[in-house]
């Protein structure tokens, strides 16, 4: 009983998906990241989270969405130097303690981390091309027994966001300019995109309060992408999307007026 | 006593062959044509997103029957569009091409030395049939030509078209004999608004030119796009069709980015018979990396050539490209100046190499091209030890020597069932020389021999069977900390309870 009560921590689940795909992408896609550069990264996440706690009589469990976040960067960021990931790590955790607007983070930690140390660095990048579309089907059945394990409620946002995007791609690829499916779909195989919109874009301490605009809120994320990618060329639109877009959710909440989204175990379900 | 021998190998089968690009060669009459293997060289300036597209050609047909189509963002001005000496690609080619590295061992029984030489050697590729096709005659509706220029040896016209039959039924009518599957790319391309550059060759012209041979045509144009149109190629062709991209930029390596970007296999012994062979050898490794990644883009060289980076390649193929070779396919951000690091110009620049085996399954998209800050060194490179030559084996240090290579040329063979598809039972008799050595060997001295000597590799590689035990590990230190943590939040929380 106690153990299927730690088991529902949805944040040790989250740790267990992002921690197989980055051991797959380690190990069987040969990314540039080597395991010197993974202990960096949860060493100065989880220490830099372990200051705070004790700055700031936090609970240890913490901890966890720190490791998270080591994750989603590890996952996402490339850099050439070990100063970049660990600048990185650094902006990533303070973040979630400075740039805060009544008790919600206005970006989402590693989103802000990895667009942040790309402005700041030039020395880091994404890297949309680190994944294959052979590895696609990890990705896949990861996202999926994620999906059947928590609340589909939450992940609304990503769902939201990919269907615009997709709607709006075979709207202009296929039935404008006449590309067969496979190209459409095959946009559809970007590891990063998938990421982004299963454990990112679906964080709650960052969307809008109200369901209704947070589902227009995502498909304006959609939209915005979907323009940049395909007008501008810019193949981490999304990334870019999430980050200018972010310090809107305060104002999008005065609008409405529903009481605020609180933090607990089981509803912190997206890489922070 | 330090001795460097440089052997280059000419081998007549596997010159490298400066080919066509990714547009469609057509033709006026039904001839013979190929569609090679492609090589590109892309320069791209990220801060003023000027493009500079040098397309090599080995058109071996009747010149007059010539004609190329490529589709481009922009309608090209006349400066635009340039020849280039033919020579810029066997300079790239030769500089960045997979390379053969060979070491000599050391007399076990003199002192530690080392004696190194290199040769190289280039790849050749597969030839696709190209299969042509009739097309209706029609009005040539929504067809424009933007404009007209005579380059070098070449016709040039440049289409923008609003109607894709419109613009089949041109083409074919001015002699470009187009397939009849071209129609579901050109469909796109024409509501993307992309322009068709159309070129053919004016014999008269090439005739003055005393050439025997195309030149490569050069296109610049300034768009946020940075890809390469290969689709148009495909519609000729169900086969699988070989690109070489040199790209050359101002921070980092190019990788495609909506395929995977590999590596290929480098820095692995091999046995020394595969320097007759290297060509054979090199088209295996990578026609097998290929079959296992049939959609990624693979990095063959991707080298940091920043005017102040002193080592510009480890072994070097060639002399690494000069200042004046840089400016003639379009790198505009240098300066040319003497410095003291070998190098005759200033400035930031990242060569990358990519080769890609593409065909319209695994390929459903143009190639799409992104510029990170991977200044990372990289190069494909199979290395060959020479074991020593041993006249007087009366030194104790010789069975422990003869043991050491024995175990190298199996590793060799392991490697090269690894990355090829050749076997290793094919090459028995490798090691068996060294076997039946060791055997003569042991017979004369009629002794106990110590097998207990350490490997010492002068040049040691990163053999691939360290990881696991650091997997574990790895894994071990990461539940630890899970179990930690589980434990510390039960606690919070029953303290909370």
């Amino acid at each position: 009983m106690n153990l299927i009560l730690k088991l529902k921590n949805p944040r040790i689940f989250q740790i267990i998906f992002l921690g197989s795909f980055l051991i797959f992408g380690l190990f069987f896609l040969e990314w540039k990241i080597n395991l010197f550069v993974v202990s960096i990264m949860f060493f100065t996440v989880t220490g830099t989270q372990f200051l705070a706690i004790k700055k700031l009589n936090l609970p240890y469990a913490s901890l966890l969405s720190a490791i998270i976040s080591g994750l989603g960067l590890l996952l996402l960021l490339r850099a050439n130097s070990i100063k970049t990931y660990i600048l990185a790590a650094i902006i990533t955790i303070a973040s979630k303690f400075i740039i805060k607007h009544n008790g919600k983070h206005i970006f989402n930690p590693v989103n802000f981390g990895i667009i942040l140390t790309i402005m700041l660095t030039g020395d880091a990048w994404i890297s949309p091309g680190q994944w294959g579309s052979s590895s696609l089907y990890i990705l896949i059945i990861g996202i999926f027994s994620w999906l059947v394990l928590i609340e589909v409620k939450q992940l609304i946002t990503g769902i939201v966001f990919l269907s615009t995007l997709f709607i709006l791609e075979t709207v202009y690829l296929n039935l404008y300019l006449g590309w067969p499916m496979d190209f459409v779909l095959h946009k559809f195989t970007s590891g990063s995109l998938l990421l982004f919109s299963f454990f990112m874009i679906t964080d709650p301490r960052t969307t809008p309060n109200n369901s209704t605009i947070r589902a227009i809120w995502s498909s304006v994320v959609g939209l915005l992408s979907f323009y940049l990618m395909e007008f501008h060329y810019l193949s981490s639109a999304p990334f870019w999307v999430l980050f200018f877009i972010s310090p809107l959710t305060p104002f999008l909440n005065k609008i409405n007026s529903t009481p605020s989204f609180q933090w607990t175990y089981n509803n912190q379900k997206s890489i922070q | 006593m330090k001795k460097i021998k440089l052997l280059v190998i000419a081998m007549t089968a596997c010159t490298i062959s400066a080919q066509a690009f990714c547009g469609f060669y057509v033709a006026k009459a039904d001839g013979k044509l190929f569609n090679k293997s492609s090589q590109v060289i892309m320069v791209r300036n990220s801060s003023n997103q000027k493009n500079t597209i040098t397309m090599a050609n080995d058109y071996e047909g009747d010149f007059k029957e010539f004609a190329m189509v490529v589709p481009v963002p922009v309608v090209l001005q006349e400066n635009d569009i340039k020849v280039v000496r033919k020579d810029l690609f066997e300079r790239f080619d030769g500089y960045s091409a997979p390379r053969l590295a060979e070491y000599y061992d050391q007399n076990p029984c003199w002192e530690n030395r080392v004696f190194k030489s290199m040769l190289f050697n280039s790849e050749s590729y597969n030839l696709n049939d190209v299969i042509m096709e009739k097309a209706d005659k029609n009005k040539y509706e929504g067809v424009t030509v933007e404009a007209e220029y005579e380059i070098g040896e070449y016709d040039i016209l440049i289409l923008s078209a609003t109607e894709s039959s419109g613009l089949k039924n041109w083409l074919t009518d001015n002699g470009y004999k187009i397939p009849e599957k071209a129609n579901e790319v050109l469909i796109p391309y024409i509501k993307d608004d992309m322009k068709f550059f159309l070129a053919k060759v004016n014999t008269k012209r090439l005739n003055n030119r005393r050439g025997k041979y195309l030149s490569p045509l050069q296109i610049s144009f300034t768009h946020k796009k940075f890809m390469l149109p290969i689709r148009l190629g495909m519609a000729n062709s169900n086969g699988n069709q070989d690109l070489i991209v040199y790209a050359l930029t101002q921070n980092g390596r190019v990788e495609t980015s909506n395929y995977r970007t590999k590596v290929m296999p480098s820095n692995t012994d091999v046995p020394l018979f595969v320097r007759d062979v290297f060509g054979d050898f090199y088209k295996s490794v990578f026609s097998k990396a290929w079959t296992n990644n049939k959609s990624s883009a693979f990095v063959e060289y991707s080298w940091d050539l920043d005017g102040k980076n002193f080592t510009k390649c480890d072994p070097c193929n060639t002399t690494p490209p000069e200042a004046q070779e840089l400016s003639n396919v379009g790198v505009d951000w240098l300066r040319t100046t003497r410095n003291s690091w070998g190098a005759n110009y200033s400035g930031k620049l990242h060569f990358t190499r990519l080769h890609i085996r593409y065909n319209r399954k695994t390929y459903p998209q143009d190639l799409a091209f992104i510029e990170t800050k991977n200044k990372e060194n990289f190069q494909c490179r199979y290395v060959l030890r020479n074991p020593a030559k041993i006249n007087d084996e009366s030194c104790d240090k010789v069975l422990p020597y003869y043991q050491k290579v024995l175990d190298r040329r199996n590793i060799e063979l392991d490697n090269l069932e690894d990355i090829t598809w050749w076997e290793r039972e094919w090459y028995s008799a490798y090691p068996k020389k060294y076997e039946n050595k060791i055997t003569r060997l042991k017979a004369q001295q009629n002794q106990k021999e110590d097998e207990n000597e350490d490997e010492n590799n002068l040049f040691p590689v990163f053999p691939s069977g360290t990881i696991p035990p650091i997997i574990l590990s790895f894994l071990i230190g990461l539940s630890l900390i899970g179990i930690a943590l589980i434990a510390l939040h039960n606690k919070q929380q029953t303290l909370k309870l």
